[in-house]
């Protein structure tokens, strides 16, 4: 199992990224040009000198952390973004044409100056994409093309795959443009879930989007590695249909990918210091973890797995970040095909379930059936939709 | 007044002309240049499609010369180039010769179940000649079994390579989709895009075919639903119809069919390391 962190704009945020992967809590980080300059600012690091700080200090032989550079250019198509002001310090486009994918030269020249940049940073090669709202379409063949016109320049690179909820729910359409995905023969794909708002946990109400992006994960799955970007706790689920690494972060633009993150009117990153509820496949706010405790403190703590309410932000973290870990790595555990892994993460989401009933009936403020909902329901409609569709 | 095929035939040397396919646009007659028996096939250009015809043309007769003989009889191998009839730059008619392959169709093959080392044997000849067409990046798009033939000597040749796509030059999608009811993927649909995986599944159609006497998507009825079954429906296992046959083979085949072009075999070669796999569990 491997938790990559996203990156992000806070303050200090650099030294939380070296704290966390070495105390072994996160495998890696995924930097990326809105929030990491290319050459250092007060409070902002440079991507070099982040990563250097990052590999520095591992042990002679060993890999280190694994660090991408996601050049985040679905976010930078995304109409309504404009937090350009670290983004436009980087040379992703040639001759300042931001966003110009309009021919295939102009996709290739965006190429190439990704790879360059991640050459020069010694990150493996992850190719550019935009984010599709179908899989038919201009919008799609441009993603497409960006992913063939990567893997022309980088045989076996990783490719992205960015989509919303709408794209997601495709059906046959969808699992045939994964096909012409899968087609590349990537080493990686990098899956991105995207959502129309910043919204922790998120929106999981639509089953049918869902299930396609497990269907897809499973489908990309059987020839790549699998990087579920910004998937946080629905980790369990995405393990369960291929993936094996988990994209997170302590920040809600860490956790939910969505166009809030790169509006400079809706920053979208708070971090809300969630207390983390593995029992219940939850996170809760303080105030509400606290209730709960006070109703029925047994049964609370054994949510928590015996972890006491996060004090400070570090324990935040680090619960977070366990938790996360262990319940991800029990469903890759269950066995290397997907099949063998649905019980496990049936046996999470059954167990999950009778608790929510359980600790709904306690009556605790901000622990009704609407939180359950938000947290459990989706995720399990989800999950259980594409697993009847693999019968 | 001479036919054009008469004229076609002129042109290349060919006679004594004799039918092998019902007429129309693109006639096929078997022949004689010298003492070779040929095949002749001579297409005649008619508006408004010159353009098309005569682009179909070229290309089946250049990737024929490509790969025949790379291909060692696995491919039907070219005789000429192509022949043209009247203004070399807007043609009335085009032809080639083809050789003569001995043996049958497969479609005078199939109606009774086959044994699982016939259909094996089919499943590999055919994707062993598909590998010299997919590692050029080309499509066949009409695996039927009109164009697969079974030579005397067991070899299985593939024929009629003219509607090959070559995916370099052809990326964007096509309300047109080639290919024959029964026999097409779940991508030779309207708005389909065709690849060495389309190949594959069609691959599974023919195997599928061999073994149970049945085609695994019904083609009967509205040609609009038969397109819907074929990009929603998820053909039945095939030990379904043959409980004889061995879990091995079964999973090939039902993998060459998968309904979703990721979980089947991505090209001709996967699928022959696959076989390979198969045959060397056999004897072990």
């Amino acid at each position: 199992m491997t938790i990559l962190l996203h990156d992000g704009r806070r303050g200090g945020h650099m030294a939380w990224l070296k704290e966390t992967i070495t105390a072994g809590l996160a495998d890696g980080a995924i930097l990326n040009p809105f929030a990491t300059p290319p050459t250092s600012i007060p409070r902002h690091p440079s991507a070099t000198a982040v990563i250097a700080d990052l590999r520095d200090g591992q042990p002679l032989g060993s890999t280190g952390p694994e660090i991408l550079f996601d050049s985040a250019s679905w976010a930078a198509v995304l109409p309504g973004t404009d937090s350009w002001q670290v983004y436009d310090e980087w040379d992703l486009w040639p001759h300042h044409t931001r966003g110009d994918l309009s021919d295939a030269g102009a996709i290739a020249d965006h190429v190439r100056e990704v790879f360059k940049v991640q050459s020069e940073l010694g990150a493996p090669y992850l190719a550019p994409t935009v984010a599709v709202d179908s899989p038919t379409g201009q919008t799609a063949e441009t993603a497409l093309e960006l992913a063939a016109e990567a893997s022309r320049q980088q045989r076996g690179c990783m490719i992205t795959l960015c989509g919303t909820n709408s794209f997601w729910r495709g059906g046959p359409a969808l699992d045939a443009y994964i096909g012409r995905l899968a087609r590349l023969r990537a080493s990686t794909c990098y899956v991105i879930p995207l959502r129309d708002r910043a919204r922790y946990p998120a929106d999981l109400t639509d089953t049918d989007a869902i299930a396609g992006w497990l269907r897809s994960i499973h489908s990309l799955s059987l020839r790549s590695r699998i990087i579920a970007a910004y998937t946080d706790h629905l980790g369990v689920i995405a393990a369960a249909a291929g993936a094996d690494t988990v994209g997170t972060g302590w920040d809600q633009g860490q956790r939910v990918c969505s166009p809030d993150a790169f509006r400079t009117s809706e920053p979208g990153g708070q971090n809300i210091n969630y207390s983390p509820h593995p029992g219940l496949l939850a996170r809760f706010t303080e105030a509400v973890a606290r209730g709960l405790e006070d109703l029925a403190s047994t049964f609370a703590e054994a949510m928590r797995w015996g972890e006491t309410i996060p004090s400070d932000m570090r324990e935040h973290r680090e619960q977070h970040f366990r938790a996360l870990n262990e319940q991800v790595t029990a469903v890759l555990s269950a066995g290397a095909a997907p099949a063998d892994r649905y019980p496990v993460v049936r046996h999470m989401l059954t167990g999950a379930d009778l608790s929510w009933n359980q600790a709904v009936a306690l009556g605790a403020q901000g622990v009704s059936s609407n939180e359950k909902a938000l947290w459990l329901d989706g995720m399990r409609s989800g999950f259980e939709a594409y697993v009847l569709a693999e019968r | 007044m001479a036919e054009f095929y008469d004229e076609v035939a002129k042109a290349l040397g060919a006679t004594d002309l004799s039918p092998l396919r019902p007429g129309g646009q693109k006639r096929v007659f078997a022949a004689k240049r010298g003492s070779e028996d040929v095949v002749l096939k001579a297409v005649e250009v008619l508006p408004p499609r010159q353009a098309e015809v005569l682009e179909r043309a070229s290309r089946e007769v250049a990737l024929l010369a490509r790969v025949s003989s790379a291909s060692g009889r696995r491919i039907v191998s070219v005789r000429s180039g192509l022949a043209t009839v009247g203004n070399p730059a807007a043609p009335s008619a085009v032809g080639w010769l083809e050789e003569m392959l001995d043996g049958e169709d497969l479609g005078d093959l199939l109606g009774t179940p086959w044994n699982r080392h016939e259909a094996l044997g089919l499943v590999q000849g055919v994707t062993e000649a598909l590998t010299y067409l997919h590692d050029l990046q080309v499509v066949h798009r009409d695996l039927s079994p009109g164009n697969v033939r079974r030579r005397g000597d067991g070899t299985w040749t593939l024929l009629d390579p003219g509607l090959a796509r070559h995916l370099a030059e052809f990326s964007l999608t096509g309300m047109y989709q080639p290919g024959t009811a029964g026999f097409r993927s779940p991508e030779q649909v309207p708005g389909g895009v065709p690849d060495t995986y389309s190949d594959v599944y069609c691959v599974g159609i023919l195997a599928f075919l061999a073994l149970t006497a049945r085609l695994p998507v019904d083609p009967s009825g509205a040609e609009d639903a038969y397109f819907k079954r074929l990009v929603q429906q998820q053909p039945m296992p095939v030990k379904s119809l043959r409980t004889d046959l061995d879990d091995e083979f079964a999973a090939v085949i039902d993998r060459c069919l998968n309904r979703q072009p990721a979980r089947r075999y991505l090209d001709a070669a996967e699928l022959l390391d696959a076989l390979g796999k198969l045959t060397r569990s056999a004897k072990s």
